[in-house]
């Protein structure tokens, strides 16, 4: 069957990309940004071989991808900022390479995802034994949690990468 | 109850959930052979159990990633960055008062390594001559700096391993490492910076040491090897012909142990070799190309009771067979 026209990603593009434009250039007050978002928001549409068809409410569905997005920018901003203010702490002699920066700052990013939305402490716990191989005696006295509860911690921050990559391969 | 603290991961029927579990207590520092005993047995009873254990590798090394490849504490960064999102908004001040934390260990790849002068990459070694005439290897994983002045030579090992065979000159030459510098006196030798000192072997010639704090001058002869830290030189004892085979590309073993042997060849690859007890102590002897690791341990398995699983192409495990 020839699909309808109006269910291409033309067509959504057309009737809507102008206007996902300017509730992102409201929401981040930057046009650059806005436009960056708005592309990829449609790019996003793109890759999940979504049926067109099935969207009823195509503008609150662009939205939703869109403030995803948008969070995801300020989050990589925020770490972004971080890594340049503690990096500006450091003798001139340091200065890594606008490549490593980028580097870096992409792969901080990628890790800051995967443990978003896990309780503080799980996620504290998970990056001191992970990132700079902290004891979990040590990580215990330093969240003042028992060293039973580190492990269980540690099982549950892994668990949750786990399964997030499944929600990503779905 | 301690023993048995393994016993509940079973419960879960998820591999994924099996799989965290595990996780969570091979990296527990009181994790006992018994534990990885039987979290190799988990992992050998069915093929889902060892598809959801290459997923947590492959996270975990994303982690490890991380933390290799940042100068700074990728924790504290996240952490700020967190806070920032959290809109505790104290400005940029909420990331200078989460740096001093003392007890941190900073323990990421540090700069100076990959902003040497000269340094490679692991498993490659590479030989360049230097201004002066003398020529210089680099071992895997390793990074020099240099400075040539007009009144001295001076090298500065960061990391790794290098050999040098030196040539005439004036200016006195001197190599310096954390843990105290080595003078040649005419020479060829081999320097390799280990956790807990520096490593000296001589292969023709003569070279001082001194340690860093205690200025106590300790000379090599040729054919000797000693290891010293920043206060006290150890004993001298033969230098091996491993000591700098390796600049011809070659792993050497004369009748050395397997573990031995594969903590050396770890060195060459990137992720982790590890290997069980039995397999610890065979002897083993031989000379091997290190252009191509993998097929050392496809040598290894033919010629020597072990069997060698690849868990992920960065975990290699080495099991040592029952008789």
């Amino acid at each position: 069957m020839q699909p309808v026209p109006e269910y291409t990603l033309e067509f959504f593009y057309r009737s809507h990309h102008k206007w996902l434009y300017g509730l992102l250039q409201r929401h981040s007050g930057c046009s650059e940004t806005a436009a960056e978002l708005a592309q990829d928001t449609f790019l996003r549409l793109l890759v999940r071989h979504q049926d067109l068809e099935q969207i009823d409410e195509p503008r609150a569905y662009l939205s939703r991808i869109a403030r995803c997005l948008l969070a995801n920018h300020w989050r990589r901003c925020d770490i972004e900022r971080a890594y340049l203010e503690v990096l500006s702490q450091q003798p001139e002699k340091t200065e890594p390479s606008p490549e490593t920066r980028y580097a870096i700052i992409e792969t901080l990013y990628r890790i800051d995802a995967m443990l978003q939305g896990l309780p503080a402490k799980v996620r504290q716990a998970f990056l001191l034994s992970r990132l700079e191989d902290v004891r979990y005696a040590d990580i215990a006295k330093t969240l003042k949690v028992s060293e039973r509860m580190v492990k269980k911690y540690m099982a549950q921050a892994m668990l949750h990468c786990l399964r997030l990559e499944d929600d990503f391969l779905l | 109850m301690k023993g048995k603290s393994n016993s509940g991961i079973n419960d879960h029927t998820d591999p994924l959930e099996q799989a965290a579990e595990w996780f969570a207590v091979l990296q527990d520092e009181k994790a006992t052979d018994i534990d990885r005993e039987h979290w190799r047995q988990w992992l050998q009873a069915n093929e889902a159990h060892r598809e959801a254990w290459a997923r947590v590798e492959r996270i975990d090394q994303q982690f490890r990633n991380a933390s290799a490849q940042s100068t700074q504490s990728a924790r504290e960064i996240l952490q700020a960055a967190g806070q920032n999102r959290r809109r505790m908004i104290r400005g940029l001040a909420s990331v200078a008062i989460a740096t001093p934390l003392g007890w941190i260990v900073w323990r990421m790849l540090p700069t100076e390594v990959w902003q040497a002068d000269m340094r490679t990459l692991v498993g490659e070694i590479r030989d360049i001559e230097l201004p002066d005439g003398s020529r210089l290897w680099l071992n895997t994983d390793s990074a020099v700096d240099f400075d040539y002045q007009p009144s001295y030579r001076r090298l500065v090992l960061i990391a790794g391993e290098i050999h040098i065979h030196t040539a005439p000159d004036n200016r006195p030459l001197r190599i310096d490492t954390p843990f105290g510098n080595i003078t040649p006196l005419g020479t060829r030798f081999t320097v390799r910076l280990e956790d807990a000192g520096t490593y000296v072997s001589v292969t023709a010639g003569q070279v001082a040491v001194t340690p860093r704090q205690h200025g106590q001058r300790a000379v090599l002869e040729a054919g000797q090897a000693l290891t010293f830290d920043q206060q006290q030189v150890s004993a001298t004892h033969p230098a091996t012909a491993s000591d700098d085979a390796w600049r011809k590309g070659i792993l050497v073993a004369d009748n050395l142990p397997l573990g031995n042997f594969l903590d050396q060849l770890a060195r060459y690859r990137h992720g982790v070799i590890r290997y069980d007890e039995r397999a610890a102590g065979l002897r083993l002897v031989g000379a091997y190309p290190l252009d191509d690791t993998d097929r050392i341990l496809d040598a290894l398995e033919e010629s020597l009771p072990v069997t060698i699983t690849r868990l992920t192409p960065w975990w290699v495990q080495v099991t040592g067979h029952q008789n």
